[in-house]
Protein backbone atom coordinates (compact mmCIF):
# COMPACT_ATOMS: atom_id res chain seq x y z
CA UNK A 1 0.00 0.00 0.00
CA UNK A 2 1.23 3.50 -0.85
CA UNK A 3 2.19 5.82 1.97
CA UNK A 4 -0.50 8.17 3.18
CA UNK A 5 -0.02 11.65 1.75
CA UNK A 6 -0.78 14.38 4.30
CA UNK A 7 -1.28 18.10 3.64
CA UNK A 8 -0.07 20.48 6.33
CA UNK A 9 -0.37 24.24 5.94
CA UNK A 10 2.10 26.96 6.86
CA UNK A 11 0.47 29.54 9.10
CA UNK A 12 -1.17 29.57 12.49
CA UNK A 13 -1.92 25.83 12.49
CA UNK A 14 1.61 24.78 11.46
CA UNK A 15 3.11 24.51 14.96
CA UNK A 16 0.14 22.99 16.82
CA UNK A 17 -0.45 20.43 14.05
CA UNK A 18 3.21 19.37 13.99
CA UNK A 19 3.22 19.09 17.79
CA UNK A 20 0.14 16.91 17.67
CA UNK A 21 1.63 14.68 14.95
CA UNK A 22 4.78 14.32 17.03
CA UNK A 23 2.76 13.46 20.14
CA UNK A 24 0.91 10.88 18.06
CA UNK A 25 4.23 9.19 17.32
CA UNK A 26 4.86 10.39 13.77
CA UNK A 27 8.31 11.32 12.53
CA UNK A 28 8.08 15.08 11.99
CA UNK A 29 11.82 15.82 11.69
CA UNK A 30 11.63 16.77 7.98
CA UNK A 31 8.91 19.31 8.83
CA UNK A 32 11.18 21.02 11.37
CA UNK A 33 13.38 22.34 8.61
CA UNK A 34 11.66 21.99 5.26
CA UNK A 35 13.62 24.79 3.55
CA UNK A 36 11.89 25.46 0.25
CA UNK A 37 10.80 21.93 -0.31
CA UNK A 38 7.04 21.31 -0.53
CA UNK A 39 7.12 17.50 -0.45
CA UNK A 40 8.79 15.66 2.40
CA UNK A 41 8.91 11.94 2.97
CA UNK A 42 9.42 9.86 6.09
CA UNK A 43 9.52 6.10 6.48
CA UNK A 44 5.79 6.11 7.23
CA UNK A 45 4.12 8.99 5.40
CA UNK A 46 4.57 11.76 2.87
CA UNK A 47 3.96 15.38 3.88
CA UNK A 48 2.86 18.07 1.45
CA UNK A 49 3.12 21.71 2.46
CA UNK A 50 0.42 23.90 0.94
CA UNK A 51 -1.34 27.16 1.68
CA UNK A 52 -4.05 26.72 4.30
CA UNK A 53 -6.84 27.76 1.94
CA UNK A 54 -5.70 25.19 -0.64
CA UNK A 55 -5.65 22.19 1.72
CA UNK A 56 -9.29 21.15 1.10
CA UNK A 57 -8.78 21.51 -2.66
CA UNK A 58 -5.80 19.14 -2.67
CA UNK A 59 -7.84 16.75 -0.53
CA UNK A 60 -11.04 17.01 -2.57
CA UNK A 61 -9.29 16.15 -5.83
CA UNK A 62 -7.36 13.29 -4.24
CA UNK A 63 -3.91 14.84 -4.74
CA UNK A 64 -3.40 14.14 -1.04
CA UNK A 65 -5.22 11.61 1.15
CA UNK A 66 -5.74 13.72 4.25
CA UNK A 67 -5.12 17.25 5.45
CA UNK A 68 -5.25 19.52 8.46
CA UNK A 69 -7.35 22.64 7.95
CA UNK A 70 -9.28 25.25 9.92
CA UNK A 71 -13.06 24.84 9.88
CA UNK A 72 -13.28 28.52 8.78
CA UNK A 73 -11.96 27.45 5.36
CA UNK A 74 -14.38 24.50 5.18
CA UNK A 75 -17.28 26.85 5.94
CA UNK A 76 -16.40 29.32 3.21
CA UNK A 77 -16.75 26.89 0.30
CA UNK A 78 -18.49 23.56 -0.33
CA UNK A 79 -15.80 20.91 -0.49
CA UNK A 80 -16.67 17.26 -1.00
CA UNK A 81 -14.35 15.86 1.67
CA UNK A 82 -14.74 13.69 4.76
CA UNK A 83 -14.42 15.66 7.98
CA UNK A 84 -13.00 13.06 10.35
CA UNK A 85 -11.86 14.77 13.51
CA UNK A 86 -12.02 18.03 15.44
CA UNK A 87 -8.51 18.41 16.87
CA UNK A 88 -9.60 21.15 19.27
CA UNK A 89 -6.50 23.18 18.41
CA UNK A 90 -6.19 26.57 16.76
CA UNK A 91 -9.45 27.55 18.38
CA UNK A 92 -10.96 30.93 17.64
CA UNK A 93 -14.36 32.25 16.59
CA UNK A 94 -16.08 34.15 13.84
CA UNK A 95 -17.34 37.44 15.24
CA UNK A 96 -19.31 40.42 14.04
CA UNK A 97 -17.46 43.51 15.23
CA UNK A 98 -17.89 47.25 14.89
CA UNK A 99 -16.68 50.54 16.29
CA UNK A 100 -17.11 50.78 20.05
CA UNK A 101 -19.02 54.06 19.87
CA UNK A 102 -21.45 52.74 17.25
CA UNK A 103 -22.09 49.38 18.94
CA UNK A 104 -25.62 48.95 20.22
CA UNK A 105 -26.85 52.05 18.39
CA UNK A 106 -29.66 51.36 15.96
CA UNK A 107 -28.51 51.69 12.35
CA UNK A 108 -29.82 54.76 10.57
CA UNK A 109 -33.19 53.75 9.15
CA UNK A 110 -33.20 53.05 5.46
CA UNK A 111 -29.45 53.11 5.08
CA UNK A 112 -27.93 49.90 3.73
CA UNK A 113 -25.25 48.63 6.10
CA UNK A 114 -21.90 47.48 4.78
CA UNK A 115 -19.97 44.54 6.22
CA UNK A 116 -16.34 43.89 5.30
CA UNK A 117 -14.99 40.34 5.46
CA UNK A 118 -12.48 37.87 4.07
CA UNK A 119 -15.27 35.26 4.22
CA UNK A 120 -18.20 36.45 2.05
CA UNK A 121 -20.09 33.15 2.21
CA UNK A 122 -19.85 32.88 5.99
CA UNK A 123 -20.95 36.52 6.19
CA UNK A 124 -23.87 36.08 3.78
CA UNK A 125 -25.08 32.94 5.60
CA UNK A 126 -24.90 34.70 8.96
CA UNK A 127 -26.65 37.88 7.81
CA UNK A 128 -29.39 35.86 6.14
CA UNK A 129 -29.88 33.80 9.31
CA UNK A 130 -30.28 37.04 11.27
CA UNK A 131 -32.69 38.42 8.67
CA UNK A 132 -30.35 41.37 8.12
CA UNK A 133 -29.76 43.09 4.82
CA UNK A 134 -26.25 44.33 4.22
CA UNK A 135 -23.76 44.83 1.44
CA UNK A 136 -20.76 42.53 1.75
CA UNK A 137 -17.31 43.84 0.84
CA UNK A 138 -14.56 41.29 0.28
CA UNK A 139 -11.14 42.16 1.72
CA UNK A 140 -8.00 40.02 1.91
CA UNK A 141 -6.54 41.33 5.17
CA UNK A 142 -6.58 44.00 7.89
CA UNK A 143 -10.36 43.89 8.29
CA UNK A 144 -10.08 46.21 11.30
CA UNK A 145 -9.22 49.05 8.97
CA UNK A 146 -12.56 48.99 7.15
CA UNK A 147 -14.77 50.53 9.89
CA UNK A 148 -12.01 52.99 10.87
CA UNK A 149 -11.83 54.58 7.43
CA UNK A 150 -15.53 54.32 6.66
CA UNK A 151 -15.32 51.50 4.11
CA UNK A 152 -17.76 49.42 6.13
CA UNK A 153 -19.94 49.73 9.20
CA UNK A 154 -18.97 46.35 10.60
CA UNK A 155 -16.65 43.44 9.95
CA UNK A 156 -17.00 39.66 10.15
CA UNK A 157 -13.67 38.09 10.96
CA UNK A 158 -11.83 35.47 13.03
CA UNK A 159 -10.86 36.49 16.52
CA UNK A 160 -9.06 34.48 19.18
CA UNK A 161 -8.23 36.88 21.99
CA UNK A 162 -10.03 39.97 20.67
CA UNK A 163 -6.88 42.04 21.19
CA UNK A 164 -6.45 43.20 17.60
CA UNK A 165 -10.07 44.34 17.63
CA UNK A 166 -9.64 46.21 20.90
CA UNK A 167 -6.38 47.82 19.74
CA UNK A 168 -8.30 49.33 16.84
CA UNK A 169 -11.23 50.54 18.91
CA UNK A 170 -13.56 47.75 17.78
CA UNK A 171 -15.85 45.64 19.94
CA UNK A 172 -17.49 42.28 19.39
CA UNK A 173 -21.18 42.76 18.60
CA UNK A 174 -22.04 39.09 18.09
CA UNK A 175 -20.23 35.75 18.28
CA UNK A 176 -21.10 33.73 15.20
CA UNK A 177 -19.48 30.30 15.49
CA UNK A 178 -16.49 28.52 17.04
CA UNK A 179 -13.69 27.54 14.68
CA UNK A 180 -10.98 24.90 15.14
CA UNK A 181 -8.58 22.65 13.24
CA UNK A 182 -10.13 19.66 11.48
CA UNK A 183 -8.66 16.53 9.98
CA UNK A 184 -10.19 15.94 6.55
CA UNK A 185 -9.86 13.06 4.08
CA UNK A 186 -10.42 12.53 0.39
CA UNK A 187 -13.60 10.52 -0.20
CA UNK A 188 -12.01 7.71 -2.18
CA UNK A 189 -8.89 7.59 0.02
CA UNK A 190 -11.09 7.20 3.08
CA UNK A 191 -12.96 4.34 1.44
CA UNK A 192 -9.93 2.54 -0.03
CA UNK A 193 -7.40 3.16 2.75
CA UNK A 194 -9.84 3.18 5.64
CA UNK A 195 -7.71 1.10 8.02
CA UNK A 196 -4.58 3.24 7.55
CA UNK A 197 -6.57 6.47 7.87
CA UNK A 198 -8.58 5.30 10.88
CA UNK A 199 -5.34 4.25 12.57
CA UNK A 200 -3.93 7.73 12.03
CA UNK A 201 -7.16 9.34 13.26
CA UNK A 202 -7.05 7.29 16.46
CA UNK A 203 -3.39 8.12 17.10
CA UNK A 204 -3.99 11.84 16.57
CA UNK A 205 -7.18 11.75 18.63
CA UNK A 206 -5.55 10.01 21.59
CA UNK A 207 -2.41 12.13 21.53
CA UNK A 208 -3.95 15.17 23.19
CA UNK B 1 -7.56 46.02 -15.52
CA UNK B 2 -8.35 44.19 -18.73
CA UNK B 3 -6.71 40.89 -19.59
CA UNK B 4 -5.05 41.09 -22.99
CA UNK B 5 -7.01 39.31 -25.68
CA UNK B 6 -6.17 38.65 -29.30
CA UNK B 7 -7.47 41.54 -31.40
CA UNK B 8 -9.68 39.19 -33.39
CA UNK B 9 -12.13 37.53 -31.01
CA UNK B 10 -11.75 33.74 -31.06
CA UNK B 11 -15.11 31.99 -31.14
CA UNK B 12 -15.52 30.03 -27.92
CA UNK B 13 -17.79 27.32 -26.56
CA UNK B 14 -19.64 28.34 -23.40
CA UNK B 15 -17.81 27.90 -20.10
CA UNK B 16 -17.56 24.30 -18.94
CA UNK B 17 -18.30 22.77 -22.36
CA UNK B 18 -15.55 20.99 -24.26
CA UNK B 19 -15.05 19.64 -27.75
CA UNK B 20 -13.81 16.12 -28.36
CA UNK B 21 -11.54 15.93 -31.41
CA UNK B 22 -11.02 12.85 -33.64
CA UNK B 23 -8.31 10.99 -31.73
CA UNK B 24 -10.09 11.30 -28.39
CA UNK B 25 -13.48 10.73 -29.99
CA UNK B 26 -12.25 7.42 -31.42
CA UNK B 27 -11.04 6.36 -27.96
CA UNK B 28 -14.35 7.42 -26.45
CA UNK B 29 -16.38 5.44 -28.99
CA UNK B 30 -14.18 2.39 -28.42
CA UNK B 31 -14.76 2.63 -24.66
CA UNK B 32 -18.50 3.02 -25.21
CA UNK B 33 -18.39 -0.03 -27.45
CA UNK B 34 -16.86 -2.16 -24.70
CA UNK B 35 -19.51 -1.00 -22.22
CA UNK B 36 -22.34 -1.59 -24.70
CA UNK B 37 -21.06 -5.13 -25.29
CA UNK B 38 -21.06 -5.79 -21.53
CA UNK B 39 -24.65 -4.52 -21.22
CA UNK B 40 -25.92 -6.37 -24.30
CA UNK B 41 -24.34 -9.64 -23.19
CA UNK B 42 -26.82 -9.58 -20.30
CA UNK B 43 -29.65 -8.71 -22.70
CA UNK B 44 -30.05 -5.06 -21.81
CA UNK B 45 -31.44 -2.99 -24.68
CA UNK B 46 -30.50 0.60 -25.47
CA UNK B 47 -32.85 3.52 -24.83
CA UNK B 48 -32.31 6.89 -26.49
CA UNK B 49 -34.38 9.54 -24.78
CA UNK B 50 -34.71 13.31 -25.32
CA UNK B 51 -31.95 15.59 -24.04
CA UNK B 52 -34.46 17.77 -22.24
CA UNK B 53 -37.71 17.08 -20.42
CA UNK B 54 -40.30 19.00 -18.47
CA UNK B 55 -38.53 20.25 -15.37
CA UNK B 56 -41.24 18.80 -13.10
CA UNK B 57 -40.59 15.30 -14.44
CA UNK B 58 -36.86 15.54 -13.81
CA UNK B 59 -37.20 17.20 -10.41
CA UNK B 60 -39.21 14.25 -9.04
CA UNK B 61 -37.26 12.80 -6.09
CA UNK B 62 -34.01 13.75 -7.75
CA UNK B 63 -32.81 15.24 -4.53
CA UNK B 64 -32.27 18.85 -3.69
CA UNK B 65 -28.58 18.85 -4.57
CA UNK B 66 -29.30 17.89 -8.17
CA UNK B 67 -32.45 20.02 -8.55
CA UNK B 68 -30.49 23.19 -7.93
CA UNK B 69 -27.87 22.16 -10.48
CA UNK B 70 -30.21 21.63 -13.42
CA UNK B 71 -29.82 23.72 -16.57
CA UNK B 72 -33.32 25.17 -16.94
CA UNK B 73 -35.08 27.17 -19.62
CA UNK B 74 -38.58 28.16 -20.65
CA UNK B 75 -40.36 26.51 -23.60
CA UNK B 76 -42.34 28.67 -26.03
CA UNK B 77 -45.50 27.39 -24.30
CA UNK B 78 -44.28 28.87 -21.03
CA UNK B 79 -43.52 25.53 -19.42
CA UNK B 80 -40.26 25.09 -17.56
CA UNK B 81 -37.86 22.65 -19.23
CA UNK B 82 -34.52 21.26 -18.07
CA UNK B 83 -31.62 19.41 -19.61
CA UNK B 84 -31.42 15.97 -18.00
CA UNK B 85 -28.96 16.04 -15.06
CA UNK B 86 -28.86 12.22 -14.94
CA UNK B 87 -30.66 9.40 -16.75
CA UNK B 88 -32.50 7.37 -14.11
CA UNK B 89 -35.41 9.78 -13.71
CA UNK B 90 -35.67 10.30 -17.48
CA UNK B 91 -35.85 6.53 -18.03
CA UNK B 92 -38.49 6.23 -15.30
CA UNK B 93 -40.56 8.68 -17.34
CA UNK B 94 -39.94 6.69 -20.55
CA UNK B 95 -40.96 3.47 -18.80
CA UNK B 96 -44.18 4.91 -17.42
CA UNK B 97 -45.15 6.50 -20.73
CA UNK B 98 -44.06 3.81 -23.18
CA UNK B 99 -43.48 0.38 -21.67
CA UNK B 100 -45.92 -2.38 -20.77
CA UNK B 101 -45.76 -3.93 -17.27
CA UNK B 102 -46.48 -7.31 -18.92
CA UNK B 103 -42.98 -7.21 -20.43
CA UNK B 104 -41.19 -6.88 -17.08
CA UNK B 105 -38.46 -7.07 -16.13
CA UNK B 106 -37.34 -4.27 -18.45
CA UNK B 107 -33.59 -4.34 -18.96
CA UNK B 108 -32.51 -0.98 -20.37
CA UNK B 109 -29.18 0.73 -20.93
CA UNK B 110 -28.00 4.12 -22.15
CA UNK B 111 -24.91 5.98 -23.18
CA UNK B 112 -25.86 9.63 -22.91
CA UNK B 113 -24.71 13.15 -22.20
CA UNK B 114 -26.08 14.78 -19.04
CA UNK B 115 -25.94 18.38 -17.89
CA UNK B 116 -25.37 20.09 -14.56
CA UNK B 117 -24.52 23.59 -13.50
CA UNK B 118 -21.62 23.29 -11.10
CA UNK B 119 -22.60 25.18 -7.94
CA UNK B 120 -19.19 26.78 -7.45
CA UNK B 121 -18.94 27.74 -11.13
CA UNK B 122 -15.19 27.24 -11.10
CA UNK B 123 -15.12 26.07 -14.69
CA UNK B 124 -15.99 22.44 -14.02
CA UNK B 125 -17.76 20.62 -16.85
CA UNK B 126 -21.43 21.41 -17.37
CA UNK B 127 -21.91 18.51 -19.76
CA UNK B 128 -20.56 15.03 -19.21
CA UNK B 129 -21.26 11.48 -20.37
CA UNK B 130 -22.69 8.53 -18.53
CA UNK B 131 -23.19 4.88 -19.44
CA UNK B 132 -25.54 2.89 -17.29
CA UNK B 133 -28.39 0.44 -16.91
CA UNK B 134 -31.81 0.28 -15.28
CA UNK B 135 -33.48 -2.99 -14.36
CA UNK B 136 -37.18 -2.35 -13.83
CA UNK B 137 -39.58 -4.91 -12.36
CA UNK B 138 -37.08 -7.58 -11.33
CA UNK B 139 -36.91 -9.33 -7.96
CA UNK B 140 -35.16 -7.46 -5.16
CA UNK B 141 -32.32 -9.79 -4.20
CA UNK B 142 -31.84 -11.30 -7.66
CA UNK B 143 -32.08 -7.83 -9.20
CA UNK B 144 -29.52 -6.39 -6.78
CA UNK B 145 -27.10 -9.22 -7.53
CA UNK B 146 -27.55 -8.85 -11.29
CA UNK B 147 -27.06 -5.07 -11.29
CA UNK B 148 -23.94 -5.09 -9.08
CA UNK B 149 -22.43 -8.00 -11.03
CA UNK B 150 -23.04 -6.15 -14.30
CA UNK B 151 -21.50 -2.97 -12.80
CA UNK B 152 -18.33 -4.91 -12.00
CA UNK B 153 -18.35 -6.65 -15.40
CA UNK B 154 -18.71 -3.31 -17.19
CA UNK B 155 -15.81 -1.68 -15.34
CA UNK B 156 -13.67 -4.77 -15.94
CA UNK B 157 -14.51 -4.92 -19.66
CA UNK B 158 -13.77 -1.17 -19.86
CA UNK B 159 -10.21 -2.08 -18.89
CA UNK B 160 -10.14 -0.94 -15.28
CA UNK B 161 -7.91 -3.20 -13.24
CA UNK B 162 -7.55 -1.93 -9.71
CA UNK B 163 -10.96 -1.02 -8.39
CA UNK B 164 -13.30 -1.75 -5.49
CA UNK B 165 -17.05 -1.43 -5.12
CA UNK B 166 -18.44 -0.10 -1.85
CA UNK B 167 -21.82 -1.72 -1.15
CA UNK B 168 -24.24 -0.53 1.51
CA UNK B 169 -27.88 0.08 2.36
CA UNK B 170 -29.50 3.50 2.54
CA UNK B 171 -32.23 2.05 4.82
CA UNK B 172 -29.86 0.65 7.47
CA UNK B 173 -29.60 3.90 9.45
CA UNK B 174 -33.33 4.58 9.35
CA UNK B 175 -33.97 0.98 10.47
CA UNK B 176 -31.72 1.46 13.49
CA UNK B 177 -33.13 4.90 14.29
CA UNK B 178 -36.70 3.63 13.93
CA UNK B 179 -36.46 1.66 17.16
CA UNK B 180 -34.66 4.39 19.10
CA UNK B 181 -36.67 7.25 20.52
CA UNK B 182 -35.27 9.96 18.26
CA UNK B 183 -37.09 13.08 17.10
CA UNK B 184 -37.53 13.60 13.36
CA UNK B 185 -35.41 16.74 13.46
CA UNK B 186 -32.51 14.84 15.06
CA UNK B 187 -32.79 12.09 12.45
CA UNK B 188 -32.58 14.78 9.77
CA UNK B 189 -29.48 16.24 11.46
CA UNK B 190 -27.82 12.81 11.51
CA UNK B 191 -28.61 12.23 7.85
CA UNK B 192 -27.46 15.74 6.99
CA UNK B 193 -24.15 15.19 8.79
CA UNK B 194 -23.55 11.92 6.92
CA UNK B 195 -24.61 13.44 3.59
CA UNK B 196 -22.17 16.32 4.06
CA UNK B 197 -19.59 13.70 5.12
CA UNK B 198 -18.91 15.35 8.46
CA UNK B 199 -18.20 12.70 11.07
CA UNK B 200 -17.42 15.57 13.46
CA UNK B 201 -20.97 16.90 13.12
CA UNK B 202 -22.44 13.36 13.22
CA UNK B 203 -20.66 12.65 16.50
CA UNK B 204 -21.76 16.02 17.92
CA UNK B 205 -25.42 15.24 17.13
CA UNK B 206 -25.21 11.66 18.51
CA UNK B 207 -23.60 12.85 21.76
CA UNK B 208 -26.38 15.42 22.11
CA UNK B 209 -29.12 12.76 21.99
CA UNK B 210 -30.61 11.32 25.17
CA UNK B 211 -29.62 7.68 24.60
CA UNK B 212 -28.56 4.64 26.60
CA UNK B 213 -24.74 4.32 26.44
CA UNK B 214 -25.01 1.14 24.39
CA UNK B 215 -27.30 2.65 21.76
CA UNK B 216 -25.05 5.71 21.61
CA UNK B 217 -21.94 3.60 21.01
CA UNK B 218 -23.80 1.65 18.30
CA UNK B 219 -24.68 4.88 16.51
CA UNK B 220 -21.12 6.20 16.81
CA UNK B 221 -19.78 2.97 15.30
CA UNK B 222 -22.15 3.05 12.34
CA UNK B 223 -20.32 5.31 9.83
CA UNK B 224 -17.13 3.26 10.15
CA UNK B 225 -18.91 -0.05 9.60
CA UNK B 226 -17.00 -1.20 6.53
CA UNK B 227 -14.86 -4.08 5.35
CA UNK B 228 -15.28 -7.72 4.33
CA UNK B 229 -17.88 -10.34 5.19
CA UNK B 230 -17.28 -9.74 8.92
CA UNK B 231 -19.17 -6.45 8.57
CA UNK B 232 -22.40 -8.44 8.12
CA UNK B 233 -22.01 -10.02 11.57
CA UNK B 234 -21.22 -6.71 13.26
CA UNK B 235 -24.12 -5.06 11.42
CA UNK B 236 -26.43 -7.89 12.47
CA UNK B 237 -25.44 -7.33 16.13
CA UNK B 238 -26.16 -3.61 15.84
CA UNK B 239 -29.44 -4.29 14.06
CA UNK B 240 -30.71 -7.04 16.38
CA UNK B 241 -34.30 -6.30 17.36
CA UNK B 242 -34.62 -3.33 14.97
CA UNK B 243 -36.13 -2.90 11.51
CA UNK B 244 -32.56 -2.94 10.21
CA UNK B 245 -32.29 -6.68 10.94
CA UNK B 246 -34.20 -7.48 7.73
CA UNK B 247 -31.96 -5.05 5.84
CA UNK B 248 -28.83 -6.87 6.99
CA UNK B 249 -30.38 -10.26 6.18
CA UNK B 250 -31.08 -9.08 2.62
CA UNK B 251 -27.60 -7.62 2.25
CA UNK B 252 -26.20 -10.98 3.36
CA UNK B 253 -28.17 -12.72 0.58
CA UNK B 254 -26.91 -10.22 -2.00
CA UNK B 255 -23.33 -10.63 -0.81
CA UNK B 256 -23.66 -14.43 -1.03
CA UNK B 257 -24.97 -14.05 -4.59
CA UNK B 258 -22.02 -11.83 -5.51
CA UNK B 259 -19.64 -14.39 -4.02
CA UNK B 260 -21.31 -17.05 -6.15
CA UNK B 261 -20.86 -14.83 -9.21
CA UNK B 262 -17.16 -14.67 -8.35
CA UNK B 263 -17.00 -10.90 -7.72
CA UNK B 264 -17.00 -10.76 -3.89
CA UNK B 265 -13.31 -9.81 -3.75
CA UNK B 266 -14.26 -6.50 -5.43
CA UNK B 267 -16.77 -5.66 -2.70
CA UNK B 268 -16.22 -3.50 0.37
CA UNK B 269 -19.34 -3.78 2.52
CA UNK B 270 -19.89 -0.28 3.87
CA UNK B 271 -22.95 0.81 5.82
CA UNK B 272 -21.66 4.38 6.01
CA UNK B 273 -22.26 5.10 2.30
CA UNK B 274 -24.68 7.91 1.48
CA UNK B 275 -25.31 8.83 -2.14
CA UNK B 276 -26.38 12.14 -3.68
CA UNK B 277 -29.79 11.05 -4.91
CA UNK B 278 -32.90 10.98 -2.73
CA UNK B 279 -34.64 8.29 -4.79
CA UNK B 280 -32.66 5.35 -3.41
CA UNK B 281 -34.62 3.02 -1.12
CA UNK B 282 -32.34 0.01 -0.45
CA UNK B 283 -29.01 -1.17 -1.79
CA UNK B 284 -26.52 1.54 -2.81
CA UNK B 285 -23.06 1.10 -4.29
CA UNK B 286 -20.18 3.03 -5.85
CA UNK B 287 -16.80 2.28 -7.44
CA UNK B 288 -13.38 3.53 -6.36
CA UNK B 289 -9.97 3.30 -7.94
CA UNK B 290 -6.76 4.59 -6.31
CA UNK B 291 -5.80 6.83 -9.22
CA UNK B 292 -8.98 8.94 -9.00
CA UNK B 293 -10.08 11.09 -6.06
CA UNK B 294 -13.78 10.76 -6.89
CA UNK B 295 -16.11 7.81 -7.42
CA UNK B 296 -16.14 6.48 -11.02
CA UNK B 297 -19.78 5.57 -10.89
CA UNK B 298 -22.47 4.14 -8.69
CA UNK B 299 -26.07 3.19 -8.32
CA UNK B 300 -28.66 1.51 -6.21
CA UNK B 301 -32.23 0.39 -5.74
CA UNK B 302 -35.07 2.89 -6.15
CA UNK B 303 -38.36 1.09 -5.56
CA UNK B 304 -40.54 4.20 -5.20
CA UNK B 305 -39.37 6.36 -8.11
CA UNK B 306 -41.54 4.85 -10.86
CA UNK B 307 -44.64 5.27 -8.70
CA UNK B 308 -44.06 9.03 -8.99
CA UNK B 309 -44.94 8.54 -12.66
CA UNK B 310 -47.89 6.25 -11.89
CA UNK B 311 -46.05 3.03 -12.72
CA UNK B 312 -45.62 0.56 -9.83
CA UNK B 313 -42.39 -1.42 -10.06
CA UNK B 314 -39.23 -2.00 -8.06
CA UNK B 315 -36.07 -0.99 -9.88
CA UNK B 316 -32.32 -0.76 -9.61
CA UNK B 317 -29.54 0.59 -11.80
CA UNK B 318 -26.20 2.35 -12.06
CA UNK B 319 -24.31 4.96 -14.03
CA UNK B 320 -20.61 5.19 -14.85
CA UNK B 321 -19.00 8.57 -15.62
CA UNK B 322 -17.15 8.20 -18.91
CA UNK B 323 -14.76 11.13 -18.38
CA UNK B 324 -13.82 9.81 -14.95
CA UNK B 325 -13.43 6.29 -16.31
CA UNK B 326 -11.16 7.59 -19.07
CA UNK B 327 -9.06 9.46 -16.54
CA UNK B 328 -8.72 6.40 -14.35
CA UNK B 329 -7.76 4.28 -17.37
CA UNK B 330 -5.19 6.84 -18.47
CA UNK B 331 -3.71 6.83 -14.97
CA UNK B 332 -2.79 3.18 -15.30
CA UNK B 333 -5.89 1.11 -14.79
CA UNK B 334 -5.58 -0.60 -18.16
CA UNK B 335 -5.04 -4.36 -18.18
Amino acid sequence: MDKLRIAVAKGSLWEPVIERLEAAGFDIEPLRNPGRRLQLETAEVEYVISRAVDVPTFVEWGAVDIGFVGSDILMEEDYDVFELLDLAIGQCRFVLAGRAEAAGAAPAPGRLQRVATKYPKVAADYLERCGRQAEIIKLYGSMELAPLVGLADEIIDLSSTGRTLADNGLVVIDEIVEVSCRLIANYVSYKMKSSAINELVNKVKNAC
Amino acid sequence: MKINRPTIQTPAAPRGLWDILPAQAAERRALEGRLRAAFERREYGEVISPSFEYYDNLAVEAGTSIQGDMVRFMGTDGRLLALRPEMTTAIARVTAQRLDPKDEPHRLYYVANVFREHPSKRGQPREFWQAGVEQIGGGTVAGDIEVVTLFIEALTVAGLKDFKVGLGRIDFLSGILGTLDIAGADEESLRGALASRSLVEYERVVLGLALEPEARDDLLALPALSGGAGVLDRAAELAAGTEAAAVVAELRQVYAGLAEAGVAERIILDLGIVRDFDYYTGMIFEAYTPSLGAVIGGGGRYDDLLAEFGYQAPAAGFAVGLERLERALAAGGVV
